[in-house]
Parts: structure tokens; sequence; C-alpha cells
């Protein structure tokens, strides 16, 4: 399964490559989200990984782009973002799912694991 | 870094003293009001003196001899109103809290409770300027008795030295920050875990050390979406989100979710709720957790929780009961108050102050109530309402 994180901080976007990459995950990182979705045109993944505060296109903007866009709307997109109230965020949103920051490593696995059987399915 | 705290005493006018009258509008202003102040001092009516304050500008409020608030003008009762609080009855210490930070409290009392006149030219009325992160000028003129000079009112009026945008600026800040610092914290918790995951089966010992970092960023994390809470009640922007959750789910998730940080007490429910509720299911939790969180942490001699659960047609009841040392009756009063820590809080520097005041914010915002009841060594019970619409 193919994973792109869209994440502007490194240490964070590292640490969440680690984390699934040791668990058997292909992982893309993309820190500059202006290049996100060619990115996503290019390497086509089954999981987008999508910061809310992102510095330029903001991760709001970008699953708006993703969610309205034909060939890309069926690929799950998990926003992850610092704010504590971030199913209010997400409400009116499309994405498929949230992860509130700081996350358990637990918690990025099984977020991440849901999505990956329907990848299979 | 500690704020400094000036202090200094003007403009007294005793009943008797001579003075000089100033053509200045503002000292006129201030001499008319000090007539009517003398004119109280010979009424002793106390709604005399309520007239009197209504004019003052600023929220201002009277305590008896006893310190105790007998009346407040309009622009303090509405201030007070806004935070859902009333102000008649309250003691001086109580108010305080919302007007100062917990260390200039003692200055504000001294200043009450010193009866000397310590400047002869101006006995009556002292000013008191607090440097904190809403600087306040508190006014305080005491109205002493004609025979024995005995104080018998004080009038306190309380000028917040900032504009509503200095406020704004300042909470929108605090939410900045708070937001700003996960993202650090979000790297070290994920980086001390992968460390974890590598040594715990090569050295125990070093894993446990790692484990008590993630606890130490788990507080934090608490902390500082404490903090981000209170930037988003005062900017009007704390949304509570109801949908229809079991009570009983979000409960026995709470309890789970302390059992595997907490060992150290069993915690028993009795009864069910069963009924369904209106409720933001992420806030309830935040609530229960805190409360729980609070009684394990405030009874360590004690190894048993109990909640106790209720309902009636319309509202269902949760009681959490702790076998601590219960609270101490002064803290009963203001436990609610934002960034208020009791006795037992202040000597272990245990948190903020926020937990309790963001519980019952979020619990009122549900149309609820929380109530508190304590017996020296026997515990606290702490008892959420929750209607289930």
């Amino acid at each position: 399964m193919k994973i792109l994180i869209c994440e502007d901080d490194k240490n964070i976007a590292e640490a969440m490559k680690i984390i699934l990459t040791d668990n058997g995950y292909q992982v893309d990182l993309e820190f500059d989200s202006d290049k996100v979705l060619g990115k996503i045109k290019k390497t086509n993944p089954d999981l987008i990984i999508l910061d809310f505060c992102l510095s330029g296109v903001d991760g709001k903007t970008l699953s708006k782009e993703i969610k309205t866009n034909q060939e890309l709307c069926p690929m799950p997109v998990v926003m992850i973002s610092a704010s504590n109230q971030l199913e209010k965020i997400t409400q009116g949103l499309l994405v498929d799912d949230f992860l509130p920051k700081p996350f358990d490593i637990d918690d990025l696995l099984a977020v991440v694991k849901k999505y990956a059987r329907s990848a299979k399915s | 870094m500690h704020m400094g705290v000036s202090q200094r005493k003007t403009e007294i006018n005793s009943p008797g003293a001579s003075r000089k009258v100033s053509q200045d509008p503002k000292k006129l202003r201030e001499a008319r009001f000090l007539t009517e102040v003398k004119g109280a001092f010979f009424g002793w009516q106390i709604n005399f003196l309520e007239n009197i304050i209504e004019e003052i500008p600023f929220p201002t409020i009277t305590l008896d001899h006893s310190l105790k608030a007998v009346a407040a003008n309009k622009l303090a009762t509405n201030s007070a109103a806004q935070a859902s609080r009333k102000i008649i009855g309250r003691s001086a210490q109580s108010l305080a809290h919302e007007w100062l930070a917990s260390r200039d409290i003692p200055l504000f009392l001294d200043c009450l409770n010193d009866d000397s006149v310590l400047d002869k030219e101006q006995p009556n009325q002292h000013k008191l300027l607090f440097s904190n992160l809403t600087p306040v000028c508190l006014t305080i003129k005491k109205i002493r008795g004609d025979q024995d000079k005995k104080i018998l009112y004080f009038i306190i009026s309380i000028k917040e030295i900032r504009t509503e945008k200095d406020g704004e600026t300042h909470y929108n800040l605090l939410g900045t920050v708070s937001h700003e610092l996960k993202t650090p914290l979000t790297a070290i918790k994920a980086f001390g875990q992968l460390a974890n995951r590598s040594i715990a089966d090569k050295d125990e010992r070093a894993s446990q050390y790692l484990q008590k970092i993630n606890d130490e960023i788990n507080r934090i994390t608490n902390l500082v979406d404490d903090v981000f809470d209170v930037s988003r009640i005062y900017l009007n922007k704390f949304k509570i989100n109801k949908e229809e959750n079991s009570l009983d789910e979000i409960l026995s998730e709470s309890i789970e979710e302390i059992k595997l940080a907490k060992k150290t007490h069993q915690i028993v429910v009795n009864g069910q709720i069963s009924e369904k509720a209106m409720v933001d299911r992420n806030r309830i939790k935040q609530v229960f957790l805190n409360i729980l969180n609070n009684a394990i942490k405030y009874s360590p001699q004690a190894n048993k929780i109990e909640v106790n659960l209720s309902k009636n047609n319309l509202a269902a009841q949760i009681a959490i009961h702790d076998y601590g040392q219960g609270i101490n009756h002064n803290d009963l009063e203001n436990i609610f108050e934002k960034f208020y820590q009791g006795r037992i809080s202040k000597k272990t520097n245990l948190g903020l102050g926020l937990g309790l005041y963001l519980s019952q914010k979020i619990i009122k915002g549900h149309g609820g109530n929380i109530l508190v009841s304590s017996q020296k060594n026997k515990g606290s019970v702490f008892t959420i309402v929750l209607p289930f619409k």
C-alpha cells in the first residue's frame, strides 16, 4: 500500500515515514503544498495523509481540490492537525478521517490500517 | 518573569478634613463623589451607597466590614453576569480571584484588613496597580464610622487597563502559541515512542524512562489544550457540537483510558444511564477524564473511586466520589474559577487551575450543571447533571 504524507514539518514527516515503513507501508513525502497535486497524479497513492496547516496552499483547500477532482476523489484523505477541535474543523470538509497531533504510534497505525483494508478490497 | 506590583495611596478625604477645591472637572467629580460618600457615611443606608456606586464609570462593588459584597453597580453586575456569576454575598477573596493573579491577592487583602491610617493626608483611599496579563487598577475607598472611625464599608472600583482589542490580541496570541507548541510535541512524542519500541526488549529501565517522558508529553499536551480552550472561550469561539451519544459508553471509554495510565485506584461504577443523550462526545469525555483524574490525584491514600449513575425523565446524573482528604471550605467557593488553585494544588504545584473551570463551561454549555460537596477526611463528590436533550 502506497501512502503520500503531505507535512511541512520535516521531523514529524520523517517520524511518520519511519513508523509506516517499519510496518510494511510504502511512503512518499511531500513538504511543499504547491506540489502535492502533481505528486498525487504522479505516484497514485492509496492513501493521502494531509496536514491541515500547511504553508502555501493549506490542507483544507488541498483536500477540497482532491475530493472534487473526479480522477482523484476515490483516494482516501486523512487530515492531521494540532488543533484539539479537529472534528469541528473537518465538519463540512471532504476528508475521510482525522488524527489529532500529537498522536500515538498505535493511533496512526490504526487509522492507516482502516484504509489499507479498503485499498485491498 | 515576576511582574512588579506598585502601590500608592492618593487623595484621601477623611470626613471633616479640610481640602482645597480644584477647578479640574475630574477633581470636581471626585469631590462631589466624596461628598456623597459622606452622605452615606452619615446615613448608613446601603441603598444610598448603591446609588453612589451606580454613578461610578467602572465596575464597582461595596463590601461590608466582614468583607462580603453587599452592593454592585450595573457595570460590575453585567460583567459578572456574562461569566454566569453573582457578586452579592461573595467574599473579597473570592472576587479577588477574578480580578487579580494569585500572587497579588495577599496585597489586596492586606490593604482591606489594614485598618491603620498610614498617611494622615490620605487615609481612606488606596490605589493598587497590578501588572498582570490583564493589568488592573483597583481603587479602594474606606468608609469609616463617625465616632470610632472603624471601617464600615469598602467601595472598590475595578479599572482594567486595556482595551477590548488588547484582550482579543492577547487571547489570539495564547491560542496561536498553544497551537504552535503541538508541532515540536508531535515530533518528540513520535521519536520517543519509536525509541521505546527499539529498546523495549533490550533495556527495560530505559524503556520505563521513555514511557515517563511520553506520559509527561501527554501532560503538557493537556495543559496546552486547556490554554487553547480558554482562549476560545474568551473569543466566543468555543463550540459544543451535540450529537446523540451514550453516556455509559463515554464514561466507560474514559475509565479505560485512565486505567491504562493510573493503576493505583479501582474505579467502581454503580448503575447505568442507558438512555442516549444529545452531547458533544469529546467534550463530555474531557469532563469525565478531568474529574476522574482529579479524584485520583487528590486521594493518594485511597484506592477506590466510586461513580454512581442515576437519571430521571429529563437528565442523567453522574456522581464521582473520591475518598481523599476533602476540599478546604474556602476552596469550595472558588473551585470552578479560572486559574484558581486550591490549597493542595498550590502546595503541590498541580496544574494550571483550568480543568474544573473548563468542565463547568462544558457542562453548562449542555444546559447542565456540576455540583460539588466535600467532607474533611471523608472525600468529595462531584455531581454532573446532564439533560438528555
